[in-house]
């Protein structure tokens, strides 16, 4: 049984890492490695954090910690807006990895076809793209390949499942952050093209920190075998 | 509970802060409001502010059109006559800005589509037929 005052302290410190690495997010110039294409995008690395909080806390406790990671980032770096955009894409990542949690092949198999269907979107929309589309087109073949991958590792590997968390909650992150933001801005136009670039790219970003995050649960041999 | 209200708040501010206070500029002289140059053929630029129609343009005519908002929100955007690009923001992310030119070449490959996007200051540029 953990004490309160131990409990506290874990929390305290989870939170005060996502805050630095969400300072580090924003440090880490993705937007410029992809050429401008895709703007406002970051690796995501915070979210590590609530990936280690939704396997060894409550899910109460998951949800306080990422309102305190919202609320106090938006307060420190960003603004009411960032706010709102953070707000919609944590509560719905977090519902997310919350429920994938006890069936990380599922999340990894879903993302895959996300994946798989916004390349098809993408291309239905233009058969012949160029430039940034032909970019991201690739992009999100290689997540699609990387999803899955992570699902047949997980299949075989089940300690491996915290990529399947990692993958779904960042595509929820971005899907969440979009629709709030086509709704703040009223334009649904943004959906179309934008929507599967994002999925693509969250499954990128949920790929890397997903090994992230198992390295680093094999460290502290945190178990993660569901 | 704490949240809903929070974000409901948030909302309700974004709303408070719309209104005819927004000035918008043509090359730096305040706009009366008339339409620009409604005869002129081809697409159009238009500049929308939390989702309403501002001003629109033509794309073939070179402008540089300023959106100044109340609370000190600022974004020149540059028609050049074959492209349109946001110049300047005094937002906390640049985003806009790193977006670049929408070109009619263009408009097919971006990921934005026609779209160049302002979201700390909900100002939205689009370049549509």
């Amino acid at each position: 049984m953990k004490s309160k005052a131990q409990i506290v302290a874990r929390f305290g410190l989870l939170a005060a890492l996502s805050l630095v690495l969400g300072y580090f997010d924003r440090a880490i110039p993705i937007t410029w490695l992809l050429g401008g294409a895709v703007p406002g995008i970051k690796l995501g690395l915070a979210n590590t954090v609530l990936l280690y909080a939704v396997y060894l806390m409550d899910w109460r406790s998951s949800v306080a910690l990422m309102l305190t990671k919202v609320f106090l980032s938006g307060f420190l770096f960003g603004s009411m807006s960032a706010i709102l955009y953070s707000l919609s894409g944590g509560v719905l990542s977090l519902i997310v990895m919350l429920l994938v949690r006890k069936n990380a092949r599922a999340g990894a198999l879903t993302i895959a076809a996300l994946t798989a269907l916004s390349d098809i979107w993408l291309l239905y929309r233009n058969p012949r793209p160029g430039g940034q589309m032909l970019l991201c087109v690739v992009l999100i073949a290689l997540a699609c390949v990387a999803s899955v991958a992570a699902f047949v590792v997980i299949r075989r590997h089940p300690e491996w499942g915290v990529l399947g968390v990692s993958l779904a909650g960042a595509v929820a992150h971005n899907v969440g952050q979009i629709l709030m933001a086509s709704r703040v801005l009223r334009t649904p136009q943004l959906l179309y093209t934008y929507l599967p670039v994002l999925v693509g790219v969250g499954a990128v970003v949920g790929t890397l920190t997903g090994l992230v995050a198992q390295r680093v649960f094999r460290a502290l041999r945190i178990e993660t075998t569901n | 509970m704490c949240v809903a209200l929070a974000a409901c708040l948030m909302l309700a501010g974004c709303q408070a802060k719309r209104g005819d206070q927004v000035a918008v500029l043509l090359d730096g002289q305040p706009w009366d409001g008339a339409p620009v140059s409604p005869e002129a053929a081809g697409p159009r630029v238009y500049i929308t502010l939390d989702g309403d129609k501002l001003i629109d343009l033509p794309f073939s005519e070179p402008r540089t059109v300023t959106v100044r908002q109340p609370d000190g929100a600022e974004n020149a955007v540059v028609i050049t006559g074959d492209a349109v690009y946001m110049a300047h923001a005094n937002c906390e992310n640049q985003d806009c800005v790193d977006m670049g030119q929408v070109t009619l070449d263009n408009l097919e490959m971006r990921v934005m589509g026609g779209f160049i996007i302002c979201l700390p200051h909900k100002v939205s540029v689009e370049v549509r037929e």
